[in-house]
């Protein structure tokens, strides 16, 4: 009995120390995210099980920039994770062309879109999302191999007014 | 000069090398390991301002946060929870829950001034936060329904203070003309214990707790 867990041990301290080093990088540097739904195309490719890139290092200062894709807890289920871009701080003035309104974001919170409008649920349904729900920064597109790449800042003309 | 260069090959640099990555991967583990018992299983964290009074201490509290519940989504109204604050990310607040996704609250709007209330339904995915100390706490009467992700943690014990033994409460009335004329108030009187707590923030009085 001893013997088969003496056996065992360095492999059990192995996965430990593995996993523990794993969960640290996935939350201070950089983790992956499968995406899935079509609220970001033609960004993202909905038929691909694509894999992104997060970082996470933007998390230490909330230091945004308009136009990033960005990864959040959804606001009506903190269990799903979110992907949309960014496309509002707060203080700025944003025209929402469906509700034909002009609206200013609130103090820590942010106005986020996806990419394809006709079927994305974001803020123009659930409004600002607040800083805190954001988890991280989509910088690269990592798997299929032929989607690899960098994903870039896109801000659609004419709709805001920064501060 | 010869000879210095001879000494140089002479030292171990191979195992010493060897002994520094592994310490430097010692100190890495070790971090690693509270960084994932920090974030993801118990915290303590210091909580301190006027909002959560009697339960929290004004000056400041030590507390255990346990993060499993909150990410379990266990948090039932009644809890004291430890959220990131919606008008600024990078500040914690702590404050109580009193409703849940779908339930109705009904709140007093500004309690100092009148008696106006209202009553909202929680959306779904969100809960409704109040401090204690309903006159002096911005929260979900301020900023509406907070969603749930915000919440980083449940909080379950506090280090004994002064407050956890306190029975009673002195206050000193009215401090500001001079005269100190002394009257005690029993702790479970809460509905007396309130507004002395509200005269106490506009700086009418002043309030001790103590044990008799």
């Amino acid at each position: 009995m001893a013997r088969a867990l003496a056996a065992v041990w360095p492999l059990v301290k192995g996965c430990i120390t593995g996993s523990v080093l794993g969960i640290t990088v996935s939350d201070s540097v950089a983790s992956v995210v499968t995406m899935d739904g079509a609220s970001m195309h033609p960004t993202f490719d909905p038929q691909q099980a694509e894999r992104a890139l997060v970082e996470k290092r933007c998390l230490y200062r909330y230091d945004f920039s308009r136009g990033d894709v960005v990864v959040f807890r959804s606001p009506r289920d903190h269990r799903e994770l979110m992907v949309k871009r960014l496309i509002a701080l707060p203080g700025d003035w944003i025209q929402i062309p469906e509700k034909q309104e002009i609206r200013q974001i609130p103090e820590g919170h942010c106005w986020v879109e996806g990419d394809n409008a006709a079927l994305s649920f974001d803020s123009r349904s659930y409004g600002p999302v607040p800083m805190g729900l954001l988890r991280g920064r989509v910088t690269h597109i990592i798997w299929p191999p032929q989607r690899i790449g960098r994903v870039g800042r896109k801000i659609p003309e004419g709709r805001i007014m920064p501060l | 000069m010869s000879g210095f260069v001879r000494r140089l090959g002479g030292i171990p640099w191979r195992s010493i090398a060897g002994d520094a990555l592994s310490r430097v991967f010692l100190v890495a583990q070790a971090y690693c390991a509270v960084h994932v018992v920090d974030q993801h299983l118990c915290s303590l964290a210091i909580v301190r301002g006027p909002s959560m009074l009697p339960a929290m201490n004004l000056a400041g509290d030590v507390v255990a946060v346990d993060r499993v519940s909150a990410r379990l989504g266990r948090v039932a109204p009644g809890d004291v929870v430890l959220m990131i604050s919606p008008e600024d990310p990078r500040k914690s607040v702590a404050k109580r829950v009193v409703g849940m996704g779908g339930d109705s609250v009904t709140y007093l709007v500004d309690p100092g001034n009148s008696d106006a209330s209202k009553t909202v339904v929680v959306p779904q995915g969100h809960v409704w936060v109040q401090g204690d100390n309903v006159y002096a706490s911005r929260d979900s009467r301020q900023f509406g329904a907070v969603p749930y992700g915000l919440i980083t943690g449940k909080i379950f014990c506090r280090e004994a203070g002064a407050i956890s033994g306190a029975n009673i409460l002195l206050y000193a009335w009215p401090h500001k003309l001079g005269h100190k004329q002394l009257a005690i108030v029993k702790f479970a009187e809460k509905d007396k214990v309130a507004p002395l707590l509200c005269c106490c923030v506009h700086g009418y009085i002043d309030v001790k707790f103590c044990k008799l």
